[in-house]
């Protein structure tokens, strides 16, 4: 068994609009390693949801592979997709809309587990829901309430507990705290990743809250338009981001200090150009305060080691492929 | 703690309970539905046929409680046998057309693409079809009788329903829950009747409550036009009807099947109202 649970190669989406297509997810390549937390982070509309509903094929994927266990999960039928879903959960941002208003906790946690048969009669269905509920740290006396009488962090809760009902391996958190008090944003987190290491569990975690994605995660990619600008292990693109957009977000993160006067933050000037029909090149030249000619042109992934990796023409190390270059090294 | 057991019918069942109105209204209801099944023991039928010249246009009075028509029958004998094909008409063609409208509607919501299409513009055609129009094919293709008639009704009725279940379902499954749903293994089958009917039925029984009186007054209509149930067998609508002749000097006539008419629809309406509300947890305490 290899140690890279999920990999996606050259993975694709582009909806057809009345202008042409929209680039939404544009030739990723990722790979997770067993019980490890990938963080992927960019600003609204880059294409973060997209990307991980495409690799639970919630999305048809336009082209790409998305390798679960080995498997292809693009190209499973409805049988298999239907084994495979067992396996791979997705946890939603708005525990608001992602609870069916018309069903109790008892209901909406223990539907999954009776479509898959894993209890045997109900009784076992009973315990193993309430067993699940304390698990993620909800009191019992909740199970026959509906959502709408429970608070945001209580309905994550939820959320997270019919993710794993099913006891997933892969689990896709997109922006699960997004929509939750501060206070509560940091139970949760926790929580998960007291379960990651409880159950050994694989995050891919979706976030555009920087300071979210440092708490949790491995390894973090950082998304544009639709790309993978640069990847690194944490502390790695904390410390030495390589990508000027990179850096222009970890120069946004205010610091919390009083009198603190160091160098203004680097503001990136303009707007996301439109992810229709994009010109060739990188994608963050237009609005790049470095670019040059080249940049219009093409846009290389340099290895910089360590598993950094970055796209662009600045940065120095060797010419990567992504994908491939890590398959090799899993 | 332990797990309710309860299902969600009996949960509504409880808070329709709360809605003394709603229960007034569903005893009304109950005793119509037991009149129309009881009819034989409460009256002869033969009362309600049987031609009596010296009695026409009689006044109300003991031997004929509602009076009689300008054939002689026996109004009460009449009304009471005709609730039996108007609210059969009423509720048949009512249950006929929500469960084909749900299904039809929801499936063409949620599973889009070309169904959709094929579904809406069938409904298109259908509506572009005069109901009266439509009556007449289906009794030159199947005859004339109740099952025909329930049938076409409910027909005449599905084109409008099928759009409103359609539009309310396209906004319930853009929802995050229907996704998840779908990333928890559920089949469509199952997300469309545990997930998206429940969701969708406060306008579904709003519209069905609603179509109950106008259904009785289409098969009325039929009638009129001799399209509905044969002659001398009574239906509120048709009794209604031919009381109109003679509504300045026998008003009886109109009076005692349009109360029946107006109680059916009213207590329906209302039922329905409660129904809805039971049937949303949101709901729950304040009605």
């Amino acid at each position: 068994m290899s140690d890279i649970l999920l990999a996606c190669n050259h993975l694709k989406k582009y909806f057809p609009t009345p202008a042409g297509y929209l680039h939404a997810v544009d030739d990723i390549n990722l790979t997770i390693p067993r019980g490890k937390t990938l963080g992927i982070v960019g600003e609204s509309g880059c294409g973060k949801s997209t990307l991980g509903r495409c690799i639970l094929r919630l999305i048809e994927p336009t082209s790409g592979e998305v390798l679960f266990d080995g498997r292809d999960v693009t190209k499973m039928d409805q049988k298999e997709l239907h084994k495979m879903r067992r396996e791979m959960q997705l946890i939603f941002q708005d525990p608001y809309a992602s609870l069916n208003p018309r069903k109790t906790v008892f209901q909406t946690i223990s539907e999954p587990m009776r479509i898959y048969g894993i209890c045997k009669d109900k009784a076992d269905l009973e315990r193993r829901t309430l067993e699940l509920m304390d698990t993620v740290g909800l009191s019992d006396r909740y199970i026959n309430t509906y959502p709408h009488e429970i608070d945001g962090g209580r309905r994550q809760r939820i959320g997270i507990a019919r993710a794993l009902s099913l006891d997933p391996k892969f689990v896709v958190c997109d922006e699960p705290v997004s929509a939750l008090d501060v206070s509560i944003q940091a139970q949760i987190l926790n929580l998960m990743m007291d379960l990651q290491d409880k159950m050994g569990l694989t995050y891919m975690f979706i976030t555009h809250n920087l300071s979210v994605v440092k708490h949790i995660s491995d390894e973090i990619a950082v998304l544009y338009l639709g790309q993978m600008v640069e990847r690194a292990p944490r502390n790695e693109l904390f410390s030495n981001p390589a990508h000027p957009y990179t850096q222009a977000l970890l120069s946004a993160i205010p610091i919390p200090a009083l009198g603190y006067k160091d160098k203004e933050p680097e503001l990136i000037r303009g707007e996301v150009s439109s992810p229709i029909n994009p010109k060739p090149g990188c994608r963050f030249a237009p609005r790049c305060p470095y670019a040059t000619k080249q940049c219009q042109e093409e846009q290389p992934m340099r290895d910089l080691g360590n598993g950094h990796i970055v796209a662009c023409h600045r940065c120095g190390g060797a010419p990567a492929n992504a994908g491939a270059a890590e398959m090799a090294a899993g | 703690m332990k797990v309710k057991r309860r299902s969600s019918f009996l949960e509504a069942w409880i808070r329709l309970r709360k809605n003394k109105l709603a229960i007034v209204c569903l005893a009304v209801v109950c005793l119509l539905i037991l009149i129309a099944v009881f009819a034989d023991l409460i009256t002869p039928y033969e009362n309600a046929i049987a031609n009596n010249s010296a009695a026409k246009f009689a006044k109300p009075s003991a031997e004929h409680w509602f009076g009689c028509d300008n054939l002689g029958r026996d109004m009460f004998a009449r009304v009471i046998h005709g609730s039996r094909v108007s609210l059969l008409l009423g509720f048949g063609a009512t249950a006929v057309a929500t469960v084909a409208a749900s299904l039809l509607g929801s499936a063409a919501a949620f599973i889009g693409g070309k169904f959709d299409t094929v579904v809406m513009r069938l409904a298109d055609i259908l509506s572009s079809i005069p109901p009266i129009l439509l009556s007449l094919a289906i009794a030159a293709g199947f005859g004339r009788g109740l099952p025909q008639l329930v049938i076409s009704i409910a027909i005449g009725s599905l084109p409008g329903y099928v759009r409103i279940v359609r539009s309310t379902v396209l906004g319930i499954s853009g929802q995050e829950y229907i996704e998840a749903a779908r990333s928890m293994g559920f089949g469509t089958g199952k997300i469309i009747v545990s997930e998206i009917l429940p969701n969708a039925l406060s306008t579904i029984l709003v519209q069905a409550t609603m179509m109950v009186s106008a259904n009785i007054l289409s098969g009325t209509m039929l009638s009129f036009l001799g399209l509905g149930v044969p002659v001398p067998r009574p239906e509120w609508g048709a009794i209604m009807s031919d009381g109109l002749d003679y509504i300045r000097y026998a008003s009886h006539l109109v009076i005692f099947p349009t109360i029946f008419i107006a109680i059916t629809a009213l207590s329906i309406n209302i039922l329905g109202d409660g129904l809805r509300d039971a049937f949303d947890p949101r709901l729950k305490g304040k009605a």
